[in-house]
C-alpha cells in the first residue's frame, strides 16, 4: 500500500511526536508498504493565526503522487490531520488542547489570547465536522480517547505503541535516587516533586532529566530548592544523551511521573521496561493506562503531602520497590505492544 | 544562526533536489548553525489544485517557532519558498523542475484543459510579488539565472555546490567503457547516445547508470537499443554509491548531454574523477564547467558528431587521460565548496 503519514512540525523542536511519526513510517516500510512522512509547519501564536494554518492544511493536496493514487493517509497531530484524503485514518496524538481541556486553565494559552474564544470555537467546529471524515479514528491512549468523547462526542479506540528504543532498556541494582524524567515545564509539574521533597521524612534524592523548555519555570524551581535548603537532594541534569538516560533508568530506585493530564507518556513505559516502580498522580492521564496502584507503583493525589508519602515509602521499602518494578516489566510484556499490530490496525 | 530550509515534499519522488537540501542542512550544521528543513507537501497534479497549494504556503507562519526566532530562511523549492519570512534568500534550481520532468521541457506544457493556464498565471503572479521581497536570489546554474532575468528582469548570482560524496571520487586505470550517469528521462537524451552508437566505427561501449522513475522512457530505450550489437550498451539501472564511485574511477570518459537547467553534478563528478567529458553545445549547464578541447569534447547534438567524439577518445587514450587531469585541475580552481555556499547564503 502507498501510505502518507501527516504530522505538524514545530521547526527545531523534536519530541515524542516526531519520534512516533518516524517510527510509524519505519514500521510501515518494514511491513512492505511504501510510506513517507509529510509535515506542515505550525505556529500556534498569535491565536488569530491558528485558523490560517487549519485552512492551509485543507488546501493541500495529498491524494495523488506522480505515479498514481495514494492509498491511505494517517493523520497524527493538529492541524495536519485536517489534510483531505478519501481514505484517511486518524491516529490522534492530541487535539489542540488549548481549545479543550486546557481552556480556562492557567496553562492553556487560548483562553487568555485576544479572539481566543472565537479561535476555540473555530477549532471545535472544524474538529466536529472534519474528524468524522476519517474512515477510522484511533488515538494513542485512553486519555486522548476520553477527551475526544467528552468534548466532541466522537468515539475512538486507543492504539498503543512501544516507546522508541524499547529493546535498549535494562535494569540493575537500585541506587539511592529516584528519577524524574520529562521536559522542565509547568505541565510536567516538577514543582510538585520539589514541594514534596520539603515534606519528606527521609533524605529522598531526585535526579531530574529533560530539557528546560520554559526558562522562567526552570529558574523558579532552582530558587525554591535553594530556599528550602534541599539543593543537595536534587540534581538537574538537563537534556542527557540516550546512553545516560538508559543508565539512569537502570540504576534508579523508582521513577516519579507527576504530570498534569499527560496524553500518553513514553516515560511510564520506559520505567516499566527498566523494571522500576512508578509514582504518579490521579490526574496524570497517560501513566494511568499502565500503572496499577500497589502492584507496579503508586498513584497518589496531586498534592505535595501525598507525593511525599509515596516518595518516603519507596525510599524506605526497597524490596517492595524492586518487586513492583519487576511486576511493571511483566506487565509491559503482557501488554504485547508492537509496531506490526499498529500497522495492521491502521491499514485495516 | 537559526536557519530554516524551505523544501517541497513531493511524496515518493526522490532526486537530487532532496539530496541537495539535506546536504545544505548538514553543511549549515557543520558550520555551527541550527538548521532544519521546513517542508510543505506539494503535488503538481491536478493542475487546477496548484494555486490552492500556493495559498496554503502563503498562510503559514514560519517567522518563529515555539517562542524562538527563525533568523533566516533559504527557499529552495516551489511552492515552499512562498512561505512568508522577513529574512529570506532564494537558492533556485529550475523552479518548476517537477513540472518539467513530467510534462516535458517547459512549464508551458502545463497549459491544458485542467486549469494549467490558470496555474501558470498564478505562479507567475506569485513570483512577481515574491522576488522583490527576498534579500538575495542565488541560482544553481547560470542558465537558471538567465531565465530569471528574461522572465522577471531579476538579477541573481549563480552559486554552485559540490556534488554529494565529492571527497570520495578517485581515478583508476581506464577500462573499455564510457559512463553515462543520471536518471533516465527525456531531458537526459539517452536515446541520442543510442543513435550515436549505431554510427560508431570503433568497438565503443557505454554503460548507462541511472534509475528510471517512470517506466515508459526505459522501455523505449530498451527497444531502441535492442538492435545494437551486444555489449555496445549496458543499462545498469540504479547503482549504489560504491558502485557509482567505482564506475567513475574505471571509465574511459563520461557522457553528459542533458537538456536541463540545473547545476550538472555529472560533469563535476567526472572532473573529480579526472575523466574527460563528452557533451553537446546545447547542454548549457555542462558548458558552465567544461573547457572545450581541454577538459571535454563538445559537439553538435547529432548522432554523427557524438559518434565521432566517442571514437576519438576511444582510440586516443593518452589524450583522454590528459583531458581528465586538466578537468580535475579545473575543478580545484573553481573553488566549489559547502563552506563557500554557507558563507554566501548567510552573508
Amino acid at each position: 500500500m502507498r501510505v502518507l503519514v501527516a504530522n505538524a512540525q514545530a521547526p527545531f523542536i523534536r519530541g515524542g511526536a516526531e519520534m512516533l511519526a518516524d517510527n510509524l513510517v519505519t514500521a510501515l516500510q518494514a511491513a512492505g508498504h511504501s510510506a513517507e512522512l509529510i509535515t506542515i509547519p505550525f505556529k500556534w501564536y498569535p491565536a488569530q493565526r491558528i485558523p490560517d494554518a487549519m485552512l492551509a492544511a485543507r488546501l493541500l493536496e495529498a491524494t495523488q503522487w506522480l505515479g498514481g493514487s495514494i492509498d491511505r493517509l494517517i493523520g497524527l497531530k493538529f492541524p495536519a490531520y485536517l489534510i483531505r484524503h478519501p481514505h484517511k485514518v486518524l491516529w490522534l496524538l492530541h487535539q489542540y488542547r488549548g481549545a479543550y481541556d486546557l481552556w480556562d486553565t492557567d496553562i492553556g494559552d487560548l483562553s487568555h489570547a485576544p479572539d481566543g474564544r472565537a479561535v476555540r470555537d473555530f477549532i471545535r467546529t472544524a474538529d466536529a465536522a472534519l474528524i468524522p471524515e476519517c474512515q477510522a479514528v484511533f488515538t494513542i491512549s485512553r486519555n486522548v480517547s476520553a477527551r475526544l468523547q467528552r468534548f466532541n462526542g466522537i468515539e475512538s479506540r486507543p492504539l498503543y505503541h512501544p516507546p522508541p528504543n524499547a529493546s535498549q532498556f535494562w535494569h540493575e541494582q537500585a541506587q539511592d535516587f529516584l528519577l524524574c524524567p520529562g521536559r522542565i515545564n509547568p505541565t510536567k509539574r516538577q514543582h510538585l516533586v520539589v514541594e514534596a521533597l520539603r515534606l519528606c521524612q527521609e533524605e529522598v534524592k531526585v535526579v531530574f532529566i529533560g530539557m528546560a523548555d520554559a526558562a522562567d519555570y526552570a529558574a523558579a524551581l532552582l530558587v525554591s530548592c535553594t530556599a528550602a535548603n534541599i539543593g543537595h537532594r536534587v540534581q538537574w541534569r538537563g537534556r542527557v544523551s540516550e546512553t545516560e538516560k538508559l543508565s539512569l533508568y537502570a540504576r534508579c530506585l523508582g521513577v516519579v511521573i507527576p504530570p498534569l493530564d499527560e496524553d500518553y507518556g513514553y516515560v511510564t513505559l520506559e520505567a516499566m521496561l527498566s523494571a522500576k516502580p512508578v509514582l504518579t498522580c490521579t490526574d496524570s492521564g497517560g501513566p494511568l493506562d499502565f500503572v496499577i496502584d500497589g502492584e507496579t507503583g503508586c498513584i497518589c493525589e496531586p498534592e505535595p503531602a501525598a507525593l511525599a508519602l509515596g516518595l518516603d515509602s519507596m525510599w524506605r521499602e526497597r524490596a517492595r520497590a524492586q518487586r513492583q518494578g519487576r511486576a511493571g516489566l511483566d506487565r509491559y510484556h503482557a501488554l504485547g505492544l508492537n509496531w506490526p499490530d499498529v500497522v495492521l490496525e491502521l491499514l485495516a | 544562526m537559526r536557519v530554516g530550509i524551505l523544501v517541497a515534499q513531493t511524496p515518493f519522488v526522490y532526486g537530487r533536489a532532496e539530496t541537495q537540501a539535506q546536504n545544505l542542512c548538514a553543511a549549515l550544521r557543520a558550520a555551527g548553525h541550527d538548521a532544519e528543513l521546513i517542508g510543505l507537501p506539494f503535488s503538481w497534479c491536478p493542475p487546477n489544485r496548484i494555486a490552492p497549494q500556493m495559498l496554503a504556503a502563503l498562510l503559514l507562519d514560519i517567522t518563529e517557532t515555539s517562542g524562538m526566532r527563525i533568523d533566516r530562511v533559504i527557499g529552495l523549492q516551489f511552492p515552499a519558498y512562498l512561505m512568508p519570512h522577513p529574512d529570506k534568500v532564494l537558492w533556485l534550481s529550475n523552479p518548476h523542475r517537477t513540472a518539467a520532468d513530467i510534462w516535458g521541457q517547459d512549464l508551458a506544457n502545463l497549459a491544458g484543459p485542467d486549469g494549467g493556464n490558470a496555474a501558470m498565471h498564478a505562479i507567475q503572479e506569485a513570483e512577481t510579488r515574491l522576488f522583490p521581497e527576498v534579500k538575495r536570489v542565488f541560482t544553481q546554474s547560470a542558465r537558471v539565472g538567465e531565465r530569471l532575468r528574461q522572465s522577471f528582469g531579476l538579477v541573481s548570482q549563480p552559486l554552485y555546490h559540490p556534488p554529494p560524496l565529492d571527497q570520495d571520487f578517485t581515478c583508476a586505470e581506464p577500462e573499455d567503457f564510457f559512463l553515462m550517469p543520471g536518471p533516465i528521462h527525456n531531458a537526459n537524451r539517452h536515446s541520442l547516445i543510442i543513435e550515436a552508437l549505431f554510427r560508431v566505427r570503433k568497438n565503443v561501449q557505454v554503460r548507462i547508470a541511472g534509475p528510471a522513475d517512470f517506466p515508459a522512457p526505459l522501455e523505449r530505450l530498451r527497444a531502441q537499443a535492442s538492435a545494437l550489437p551486444s555489449d555496445r550498451v549496458k543499462l545498469l539501472g540504479r547503482v549504489n554509491d560504491a558502485e557509482r564511485l567505482s564506475l567513475y574511477a574505471r571509465c574511459l570518459g563520461v557522457i553528459s548531454i542533458p537538456l536541463d537547467d540545473d547545476q550538472d553534478d555529472v560533469t563535476l563528478e567526472a572532473m573529480l574523477a579526472a575523466k574527460p567529458v563528452i557533451t553537446c553545445s546545447d547542454s548549457r549547464n555542462v558548458m558552465e564547467f567544461v573547457v572545450g578541447g581541454e577538459t571535454a569534447l563538445i559537439s553538435e547534438p547529432s548522432p554523427e558528431a557524438l559518434a565521432d567524439n566517442m571514437d576519438r577518445l576511444w582510440s586516443g587514450r593518452p589524450r583522454a587521460r590528459h583531458m581528465g587531469q586538466q578537468g580535475r585541475a579545473h575543478y580545484d580552481r573553481l573553488g566549489i565548496s559547502w563552506d563557500n555556499v554557507v558563507a554566501t547564503l548567510l552573508g
